[in-house]
Order: C-alpha cells, then structure tokens, then sequence
C-alpha cells in the first residue's frame, strides 16, 4: 500500500495586525487507491543555513498564535480518513492575540499519515508513514509594509583568475536580513568589464527570513538557478556587482599563450629540421 | 598566424555579443500572500468543451488592506505555476524478513517527490523508536564498521560482525539507476548508513524545484547471537517539506 498524497498551496505568506483571525484553505489530495487515515497539525520552526531548510528542533511555540481547524468535523491532530483519490479542503483558522510582538512567526501546516496501531507484527521490520507540509510565513506588524533591510554581505567568485575560454566562473552571494520582516531578494546581476556592462541577470525573489541569511540564485523561466557566467571572455579584470557590493576576477590568455608556445616550438623545429 | 589570430578573436568576440536569455518574472513590491485562497470558491472548471477558471467572492483585485490582513488578490494566474507539493512512498511495509545472527537482512523502499515552481525541498526520517520486541528488548542503532556514524553522518558498515539497525537513502533515476541525486550530501555511496534518530534529520534535499524525484531506502539490521528471537518493529517517519 503507497502513500502518495498532495497539499497545495504548498507555501502561504502573510502580514496581519496583532489579534486579528485569519483563515486559510488548504487541499490534501489522497492520490492513492487506498484510503488514508491522517491527521492535520501546526508546527514552528527557524530557518538552518541559507538554502531555505527549516529545522523543527527546539523550536518553542509561540503562545501568541493559536491553530484550529474552521472545518465543522475535524479538529487539529484529530484522525479522519481520505478515500481513494479523495481531494479534501482543510481550512486553517490562525488567531493571534492583540499581544503578539512585531515581527516573523514561521510554522509548517503538515498532514501526518496515522499508523492508528498497524504494526507489522508478524515479522522484523515496520511500519513508514508519510507526512508532508506547508509553509506559513506570518509577518505581524501594525503597518502595512513593514520596514525590512537586506544587504548583501557576501561575493564568492569561483575561480578568481580564469582563462579566455574556460572555466566558467560561479558567483555565489549571501544576501542578509537584519530587519524583524522576512522580504523577498530583488536586484540584478550586473558583470561590467572595462566599464562596460557585459551581462545583467536577475535575482530569483528567494525569501530571506527575519535575521538570517540567504544565499543568492538567479532567475531563469520563473526558478532560481545557479548564477554562473560562461567563457569565453575578453583578457582583464571583470567586476561582479550585487546590490552595491562587488568583487572581482581576472582573466588571462592562458590557453592562447599555451597554444602561442606550442606552435612556436613546432615552427622552430621544422626550421630546425629544414636547415640541418 | 595572423589569420588564425583574427579568426579566434572573431569567434571571441561573437560569443561575447550574444544576447543574453530572457524569462518572465512575477514579482511585486506590494504583495504579501502568494497562492493564498481567501475567497468563497475559485478553481478549474473543465467539461468536454471548455474549460474556465474562476474567483468568486474575490470583490476588489489589487493589492489592499482589510480587517487587519493583507492579501494579494487577481490571481488567477497562479494556474500558470505550480504550487503544490507531492509526496510519495511505494511501499509502506518494511519487511525485515526472519533474523539470522551475523547476516544482514535488508528491505528497500522507494520516495518520490514534486514541489512548487521556485522551491526545492528537504525530507527528512525519524524512527518512533528502536526496532524493539513489546518487551521492550531492542536491536540496537549501528555504530557502522568503524564505530563513527551517527543520525547525521553516514558511514560504510558492511562487516558482518557489526550489529545494529541502519539505512541507506540513494538517489535514483527512472530507471532505478542511482544516481545520488539528492542524496549525495548525506550518504556518500549505497553502502553508507546511519541510524535513524528520534528527531527528523535531513536524508534528501535539494534547492531547486524538481518533479518526481526518487530515491530508494534501504533498511538493515544485523543481529548477534546474543539478541533476543521474537519479530522486533519501529515505525519510520518519512516528513517532506519544500524549502521557504
């Protein structure tokens, strides 16, 4: 028996004034012939590293946000079963009390697969189970755009020096958030040489949460992508600009002067060769 | 030489002027809520020869402030995206089969996952608790070949004299070609293993969007002469979440 199931949206962003309710409908899709007991739960969580990876550990809830479910039958960690290719709206109902601080609160709306005490029992192994979950970002703040600062912090040119055809060179940023309000990176690429502008690529809108960090991609066909730059390039020194930061690197004929010398020496010892 | 000189510097010079890719961008300064439905109904209608999307009870497209709450509204083009997230495993029963001392017995599993344009996702395994009789007699977590891995760092543990219980999780293609894809990060190659945690940790990730990718999971245990006969069980948690 698979677990194969679907919830959408599978993100939702938010900003709300302290002690407002708000509600939020969600699908779950029991893509599978088989019916599926799960429950619905609300968890909190930080950011880890500057790939957008959450981290559920130590995370303490936040006693200014309360979760229920608007759903006339179902209540929050409360079983219920998805039929067979059943889809099954779920609407979260968020209150937060007039007390809650100005700023970010970031929480997982999961679906958990319930074992409902089906254990394997007639040989060594076990039960899995699926669970899968949504992100809510909630922004709490009396204004309706809450100030936030992103700087990027760092430029990460990868190789320094390169030759005139290869090879390519990856460009790797950190933007950083020092304000209280998550914001989405904007801004460009820009690569000048000789003070010429020779490329300009967008930055995918990535979220950088409330004090934390992020690391740069770039926009192709509405997905972020690595940011690299691609041979062959003119001979000197390429400024990479981000947000007002930039960094340099070098390239040299490498190749050209490799390929000057062989030929040189081959010419040499056909005249070599001739005048003997 | 003077021709071959002109003729690279051509070909430089031509790749340097190539016009760089273009993509549409969705973005605005002044939205807050992406792919929220606060409406009364919206969606995909489709019969034999239409097929409509709508809003209802969506009174003022734009950007606006309401009871306290900010929305972004008009959205109907979220149906050119895709926000959702899937999850599969194929196979729910981990059959370990009957134990036998010094050997190690095995069982695979294979998860699929798809997530929303823009996101990569993480998926991360955590145990209920040790494969464990209702006695309460368990098999221990492996320590791997030399001792040294841990819940998240997997290690070779191929020794038969080396008991425990592990897994594996290596990235796959649609032909079930590893790939390690995913995975790489976490397990090096298919005989590296770890022990699963009470606690979810990290065992496939990655920062772009993807569309069913899988891995497969392999379980093992080793047991000593000295453990316990009987049918040991855990249940595994397999938790996916697209990156924010």
């Amino acid at each position: 028996m698979p677990f194969n199931t679907t919830l959408k949206p599978a993100q939702v962003e938010l900003i709300a004034r302290p002690g407002i309710t708000l509600t939020q409908a969600y699908n779950v899709i029991n893509n599978s012939s088989s019916p599926l007991v799960v429950s619905a739960s609300v968890l909190p969580w930080q950011p880890r590293g500057t790939d957008g990876a959450v981290s559920y550990e130590g995370v303490p809830t936040s006693p200014d946000f309360e979760f229920s479910l608007a759903n006339s039958d179902l209540r929050l960690n409360q079983s219920f079963v998805l039929r067979p290719s059943e889809n099954r709206q779920l609407v979260l109902k968020i209150k937060s009390t007039s007390a809650t601080p100005q700023g970010d609160n970031y929480f997982t709306f999961f679906i958990n697969q319930d074992l409902g005490g089906q254990l394997n029992s007639d040989s060594t192994g076990g039960q899995a189970t699926g669970r899968l979950g949504s992100h809510l970002l909630i922004s709490t703040s009396n204004t309706e755009n809450p100030p936030s600062t992103l700087k990027t912090t760092s430029i990460k040119l990868t190789p320094r020096f390169t030759d005139i055809f290869f090879p390519r060179v990856s460009i790797n940023g950190i933007i950083s958030n020092e304000s209280d309000y998550f914001a989405k990176t904007t801004g460009k690429i820009t690569v000048t040489h000789r003070g010429q502008v020779v490329t300009e690529t967008e930055l995918f809108p990535h979220n950088v949460l409330a004090h934390s960090d992020r690391s740069i991609a770039c926009l192709s066909n509405n997905d972020p992508v690595p940011c690299v730059l691609h041979p062959p390039f003119w001979p000197g020194v390429y400024t990479v600009t981000i947000n007002n930061q930039s960094a340099d690197f070098y390239v040299l004929p490498f190749s050209l002067i490799i390929f000057g010398i062989f030929v040189g020496s081959f010419i040499y010892s056909l005249i070599r060769k001739t005048q003997k | 030489m003077k021709k071959i000189s002109f003729l690279i510097l051509v070909i430089v010079y031509l790749f340097l002027v190539s016009p760089k890719a273009l993509a549409q961008h969705f973005t605005s300064a002044s939205y807050i809520i992406d792919w929220g439905n606060f409406n009364i109904t919206s969606g995909k209608k489709v019969s034999t020869n239409y097929s409509l999307t709508d809003t209802v009870g969506q009174n003022a497209p734009g950007p606006y402030q309401s009871a306290g709450y900010k929305v972004k509204s008009g959205f109907q083009y979220i149906y050119e995206t895709f926000n959702q997230l899937s999850f599969v495993i194929d196979n729910l029963d981990i059959n370990l089969g009957t134990l036998t001392a010094g050997v190690a017995s095995t069982a695979t599993n294979i998860i699929t996952i798809s997530t929303p344009s823009g996101h990569g996702y993480q998926i991360l395994t955590q145990y209920n608790h040790p494969l464990a009789l209702t006695s309460g007699t368990t098999i221990p977590d492996t320590r791997c070949d030399l001792g040294n891995c841990t819940a998240t760092s997997a290690k070779t543990w191929t020794s038969a004299s080396i008991y425990g219980f592990g897994y594996n999780v290596i990235g796959i293609n649609t032909s079930g070609v590893a790939t390690n894809i995913g995975t790489s990060g976490y397990f090096g190659s298919s005989t590296a293993y770890r022990p699963f945690s009470s606690t979810g940790k990290v065992a496939m990730s990655e920062t772009v969007p993807v569309q069913n990718h899988s891995a497969r999971v392999s379980y093992k245990t080793n047991i000593s002469t000295t453990q316990a006969a009987g049918s040991y069980q855990s249940a595994i948690i397999f938790t996916a979440v697209p990156n924010y």
